[in-house]
């Protein structure tokens, strides 16, 4: 309390200029916190509401039109509960490995004195352009007895250009004089690698960390091409079975009533999978927002 | 420096281990068959009648729906048929709702094929790619001599052989025959089946419209009376006279403009073609039914009895606004899909009922093309070129065509041990074994089907029912619709059969029709909601003969001219 008073205190002494720029600043920042959290609102309403009434009317707070039944059918199937473990597995593991493999790879990358830097940089980027595209990449991966295993799913994506490249520009910006130092105090260079540059990049870590855990989350393709047991399925796919699975097909020449309430029930189903696959995503946002922070680099080199 | 490992080795390693995983090393292809397949004038009959002398085992590939039992083993009537048949069968499986996406890959990998592929639902592009490669064999020599149970099914009707050859005779795959009526009373002659909400036509005290004047009437009845429509039925939302979905197959509202002109209609959402009595294949955004009928529904459109969403509207959307009970006359493969109603009143004809030929220049109802054959997928079963014993395979397939074996495959089996059966073993009129569908109770049958049935190759006929099955209560009062309200309307001699083209007509077909068919449905959106003049009508006209439209006729008369041939 005694904060915000200061801090209106400290709005007020600012000059006009200054007061109408973070005035305007505030109400862009704020339009798009809005523009974020009202479909979010929005979906956890609908994920509650009778498909008919959320059709006809919109969302509304008669709470007679409210109901559970889609949380209670996704959550009673067994599947669902399979698939939050495999995919909790693979993305922590693909996470692990690929921030190990980027981390090593960008390091050479980010020294000048590597010899055949051009060379790798060349190959990386080659990766980056042009694809073996889907039939090849299967036989691949079928070759190498793959199928089926969960690391079908990790192994191939785990190197990723893009973040090697971030990483790379990130070991750039880190003075010299650190590893000159280091160096003096007779570090050799998996010493300094491991102890003093890793340590000062703990924010690019948890960046790439973070794509890479949402990413592999969020796939579903690579396993629906790769894995074809039902007990490695991870959530998103059994997500998508279960949409699919209820969707209608017209025409097909069986029971009409269930026809009518699976189309229905996949209405409803739609948004409660989206709240049950993005809640561990929402939870884990703030864990690493603290990774973040700045002023890490603060006092690693004497100015 | 002291380094234990110099700084350039350990640079070069780690940058090399990356460049390991980045690298995506590109496998050769499938290339020829392997697998040196015996010759088939070598193998006895008899060496391979079933049941065996002694268990041999083969591999399939399938499908099972998401949320039932995937190995295939598991279910009863395989676990039946093992028994009776001493063939074992390793599976392979795929979830039905990504089979589409993976089957492809399974092909590419042909060291890794199995000997059949039991649900494989190719489509006529697919099955000339995979004979042209070599990837599956053709097997019209194995069906003649180790299928009889198919034999007798292409003996009594033959049109099915004919369907299944490619040009060259060949057959590459083993078909799925469901037979639910035949020609003019087939269950498929009408995908979008108008209905009408009879509810409000005895409240208003309106009669069922017969032509297309009534029609308009009893519309602008229902939006008059909105008011009183919402207040008696208690309906949440307007009152929407009529909804469809334009373009949309079954939901598409075409069907009403079959009287206009020519009386062609519009059967055929697809590629937009009829057959006159004299044999000749036509386009009918060229005639003059067409544009007569356009006119009119626009006219609809104009007065506000078409749904403003008709245009755009997802199914989800259209059956959200029917089951509130908003719609006045709706299109759909069935009503119970979208309006409230029960099927128990559709049986008794209460509720919703369907509109009957509306006549206006005449009275004409043109079956869906192919419709005539009823349910027919050439592409089901296909034996792969990795199979060592073919012979054997196609006769454990020649199974599934036993006439009491493919309707449990189609729909599900008697006697198992859980809740709900899809069949109880009854008796026929003559003393025989026959399987009767047992009532619906609470289960939903949709269900119950998925986890009991197979799928696969299979064959039932029409004059099955009352024989070795009963027909489905949920096919058979469609039937009846079709064969009581729209069969005795049906005045044109033929239907576009099911034709199996070449490779290069396949192609080219699927390449004109992208063109036309996106130019005649747009032009049907665009003048149902804005109007057209003369103008707009002979520019329709001049884009779809730039589009190829002489030519597409040309390659699908051909087709047409040689089947009828062949019938002659």
């Amino acid at each position: 309390m005694a904060q915000a008073k200061k801090k209106k205190g400290e709005f007020a002494k600012l000059p006009k200029e200054d007061k109408t720029i973070l005035i305007i600043g505030y109400i862009i920042l704020g339009l798009f916190c809005i523009a974020i959290i009202a479909p979010m609102i929005y979906i956890i309403l609908a994920s509650f509401i009778d498909p008919v009434t959320l059709q006809n009317q919109g969302l509304t707070f008669d709470f007679s039109k409210w109901t559970t039944t889609a949380y209670e059918r996704v959550l009673s199937n067994a599947q669902i509960w399979i698939g939050f473990k495999n995919a909790i597995l693979y993305s922590v593991l693909f996470t692990v490995i690929s921030v190990v493999v980027t981390l090593l790879a960008a390091y050479p990358m980010s020294r000048d004195d590597f010899k055949g830097k051009g060379f790798f940089n060349a190959i990386f980027m080659i990766t980056m352009f042009f694809g073996g595209g889907l039939i090849p990449t299967y036989l691949l991966i079928s070759r190498l007895g793959m199928l089926d295993t969960m690391w079908a799913v990790i192994i191939p994506g785990a190197f990723g250009v893009y973040n090697m490249i971030i990483v790379r520009t990130y070991y750039q910006g880190i003075p010299k004089d650190l590893q000159e130092a280091a160096e003096i105090d007779g570090a050799n260079e998996m010493v300094y690698f491991f102890r003093v540059l890793l340590p000062v990049c703990s924010p690019i870590i948890a960046t790439v960390a973070m794509w890479n855990f949402v990413g592999m989350w969020n796939s579903y393709f690579d396993a629906m091409i790769y894995l074809n047991s039902a007990s490695k399925q991870p959530l998103q796919l059994v997500l998508r079975s279960i949409l699919i699975q209820n969707q209608p097909e017209p025409g097909m020449v069986s029971d009409t009533q269930s026809t009518a309430e699976r189309a229905q029930m996949a209405e409803l189903l739609k948004y409660a999978t989206i709240i049950i696959s993005s809640l561990p995503l929402l939870v884990m946002y703030p864990f690493f927002q603290r990774y973040f922070d700045s002023g890490i680099m603060a006092g690693a080199v004497k100015g | 420096m002291n380094n234990p490992m110099s700084r350039r080795s350990f640079l070069g390693l780690t940058t090399a281990v990356a460049a390991t995983g980045a690298l995506t090393a590109c496998g050769g292809g499938g290339g020829a068959a392997t697998g040196a397949a015996q010759d088939i004038s070598e193998v006895d009959a008899d060496s391979v009648k079933l049941p065996l002398a002694e268990t041999q085992t083969l591999t399939g590939l399938t499908s099972f729906p998401a949320g039932t039992e995937s190995e295939p083993n598991n279910r009863t009537i395989f676990k039946r048929l093992e028994e009776k048949t001493n063939v074992h069968i390793d599976w392979r499986t795929i979830q039905s709702d990504q089979w589409s996406d993976k089957i492809q890959l399974e092909m590419s990998n042909i060291k890794t094929l199995p000997d059949f592929i039991f649900s494989a639902c190719f489509g006529d592009t697919d099955l000339l790619k995979y004979a042209g490669q070599g990837v599956i064999i053709n097997v019209e020599e194995y069906i003649d001599k180790f299928m009889p149970n198919l034999c007798s099914v292409f003996e009594q009707a033959p049109e099915y052989r004919t369907m299944c050859e490619d040009e060259d005779g060949h057959i590459w795959a083993l078909p799925w025959i469901e037979q639910l009526g035949y020609e003019k009373t087939a269950i498929q002659t009408i995908g979008n089946m108008p209905f009408i909400n009879k509810d409000w036509l005895d409240f208003l005290k309106l009669d069922m419209p017969t032509t297309t004047d009534e029609f308009e009437k009893v519309l602008v009845a229902f939006k008059d009376n909105a008011a009183d429509l919402k207040k008696e039925f208690s309906i949440d939302g307007d009152i929407i006279p009529m909804a469809c979905i334009l373009n949309d197959g079954d939901q598409d509202p075409y069907i009403l403009i079959n009287g206009f002109g020519e009386g062609y209609g519009d059967p055929d959402r697809g590629k937009h073609i009829a057959v006159t009595d004299d044999g000749k294949v036509v386009c009918v955004a060229q005639s003059e039914g067409f544009r007569k009928g356009t006119e009119w529904l626009h006219k609809l459109y104009d007065q506000g009895l078409i749904d403003q969403e008709a245009f755009t509207q997802e199914w989800s959307t259209y059956v959200a606004k029917g089951k509130s009970g908003r719609y006045g006359v709706c299109f759909s493969w069935d009503v119970a899909n979208i309006a409230q109603v029960s099927m128990d009143d559709l049986i008794a004809g209460k509720g919703w009922v369907p509109i009957p030929a509306l006549k206006a220049d005449m009275v004409n109802i043109t079956p869906q093309t192919s419709s005539f054959t009823s349910g027919f997928d050439r592409g089901r079963c296909v034996v792969t070129a990795t199979a060592q014993n073919p012979a054997l395979v196609c006769s454990w397939l020649d199974q599934m065509y036993d006439p009491f074996q493919s309707p449990q495959n189609n729909w599900g089996t008697y006697g198992e041990d859980d809740d709900f059966d899809i069949f109880v073993l009854g008796k026929n009129d003559a003393g025989e074994d026959m399987l009767q569908h047992a009532p619906l109770g609470d289960a939903s049958p949709v269900e119950v089907r998925e986890a009991e049935c197979v799928g696969g190759p299979l064959a039932i006929l029409d004059s099955y029912y009352g024989e070795y099955v009963t027909c489905p209560d949920d096919a058979q009062y469609r039937l009846d619709w079709i064969k009581d309200i729209y069969t005795p309307d049906m005045n044109f001699k033929y239907c576009y059969p099911n034709v199996f083209m070449s490779s290069d007509d396949t192609k080219q077909v699927s390449n004109l029709m992208a063109d036309i068919q996106k130019c005649i449905n747009t032009f049907k959106s665009d003048s149902v909601m804005n109007g057209f003049d003369d103008k707009a009508w002979s520019k329709f006209q001049d884009d779809l003969a730039a589009y190829g439209i002489d030519e597409f006729l040309e390659i699908h008369q051909r087709y047409l001219t040689e089947y009828l041939d062949g019938q002659a």
